[in-house]
């Protein structure tokens, strides 16, 4: 009888064939080891239990698919099929899809999301950046047909009708859900779209909400210079949007309170001011009002007048004083003068004549000597009451008196 | 569409008047020149608050990088 002999390849591919033919897709539960992100993106691993290990794969198309992360000594369940990989020898369990045991696929996703900004310092309140006191363009990045939109709307032009409204519609649920959200938030920082940008939509199931946890939406609010209001539905607790934004809101309509100042608040505010500058100024005015009375009635500004008063007085004692003493000195004056006329009037010619001098004048000149007479000279003599004419007879020098 | 930004400048000179009449310690010429800018600042104010009326846009962008602008209906 002849040895049936196999080939390697004949034997491997009998087994590939009983294997993979045998065995259906299957579900299997262990725990995730030597878990490798091979730089194509396909994803490696083995799977164990207490006594036994399998290798396995997930293809890149499969792996993108998948929401979370897997770990080292994670308990997973993947759905799959055992395949023989003849030119290594090896079988491997080719996975095409898996799931967390014990929790569920997004939840761990959100969890492990979570744990990794957190560690980024993604969620610090320090670098959170202030909402404008008082923005004048909101940007709203949501569906532009959902309620949310219509929410948010009615609450901006009942409060702030004095605000503008970029809409910049996006899909907030779905694949391309995510990408749109974050490009949107970029667009509105492109090109300054507003001061606040709310982004949201309205309540829904985890996966409905999936967008608002995804890392790229997270990494766009990260990034944005503009404050990002999140305002997701309320049905779960917290996304990974509303961690990383600047402001959480519960919902839409909550967040486009929290957005603007309501026109009658502001309103209000500017009553305040006017009162608060009035009542300032008539302060003011009372204040100097009163310094005024304080000084008017000080005892300063009193004795000051009283200075005044007596400086006046002073000066009324100068003047008469100065007037009297001019007057003395005008009399003593006018009393010499006197003295003076009486004794020029003494010396007067006539009075000398009264009493017997007389004036011996030749030619009209006045002779005071007699060596001005020559014999012959006719003179005139003036006395008191008439004159002689007389002639020279003789003349000598010897006085009679 | 550039965004307003007056009315916010305002509101802080207004805060910022205020609270100096409020000191009194400025003079009494400076005070009334302060008081009459408050109050036209008020007046603005008010106006701003009056006269806007809301405008909403809706905004993409285009694969060019520009903006697609049209009103939102």
């Amino acid at each position: 009888m002849e040895k049936n002999i196999y080939s390697v390849s004949e034997l491997t591919h009998t087994i590939k064939n009983l294997l993979e033919t045998s065995l259906p897709t299957l579900w299997l539960e262990g725990e995730v080891s030597n878990y490798k992100r091979h730089y194509s993106q396909h994803l490696y691993f083995s799977l164990k239990d207490e006594s036994a290990q399998l290798s396995a794969v997930m293809w890149r198309s499969r792996a993108q698919k998948l929401p979370f992360q897997l770990e080292d000594g994670m308990r997973i369940r993947v759905l799959g099929n055992v395949k023989v990989y003849p030119p290594a020898g090896r079988y491997q369990f080719d996975v095409l899809e898996a799931e967390p045991v014990g929790t569920g696929s997004l939840q761990m996703a959100f969890e492990q999301l979570k744990r990794k900004l957190y560690a980024l310092g993604w969620f610090d309140e320090a670098r959170k950046k202030a909402l404008p006191v008082f923005p004048r363009r909101i940007a709203l990045i949501t569906s532009p047909t959902g309620a949310a939109i219509r929410d948010m709307l009615n609450v901006l032009k009942r409060r702030a009708p004095y605000v503008d409204v970029v809409v910049l519609p996006v899909a907030v649920q779905g694949e391309r859900a995510a990408g749109e959200i974050a490009r949107a938030i970029n667009l509105c920082n492109r090109h300054s779209l507003g001061d606040v940008i709310i982004v949201g939509r309205g309540g829904g199931s985890l996966e409905d909400l999936w967008a608002f946890n995804e890392e790229k939406v997270a990494e766009a609010i990260f990034h944005s210079h503009i404050p990002v209001i999140s305002a997701v539905g309320h049905e779960i607790d917290y996304t990974i949007a509303d961690l990383v934004a600047d402001m959480r809101a519960p919902t839409p309509s909550a967040a486009a309170e929290l957005a603007v100042v309501d026109k009658e608040a502001l309103m209000g505010k500017l009553g305040d001011y006017e009162a608060r500058l009035r009542q300032a100024m008539d302060n003011g005015l009372a204040v100097r009002r009163r310094q005024i009375e304080q000084l008017e009635q000080s005892h300063a500004l009193r004795r000051w007048d009283d200075q005044l008063f007596q400086h006046h007085q002073y000066l009324d004692g100068i003047q008469s004083r100065l007037e009297n003493a001019m007057n003395v000195k005008m009399r003593e004056m006018r009393t010499g003068l006197e003295k003076l006329e009486l004794s020029l009037r003494a010396t007067h010619p006539k009075t000398l004549m009264a009493r017997g001098y007389s004036l011996t004048l030749k030619n009209g000149k006045i002779i005071s000597s007699v060596s001005n007479l020559s014999e012959g000279d006719i003179i005139t003599t003036e006395l008191s009451d008439g004159s002689v004419e007389s002639t020279v007879t003789r003349h000598s020098a010897k006085r009679i008196m | 569409m550039p965004a307003k930004k007056s009315f916010e400048q305002a509101l802080r000179r207004l805060e910022e008047i205020t609270e100096t009449l409020e000191e009194g310690q400025a003079s009494l010429q400076k005070s009334i020149k302060l008081y009459e800018e408050a109050y036209s600042l008020i007046d603005f104010c008010r106006g701003e608050l009056k006269s806007a009326e809301q405008k909403i846009k809706k905004v993409t962008g285009k694969s060019d990088g520009t903006l697609k602008e049209e009103d939102f209906e």
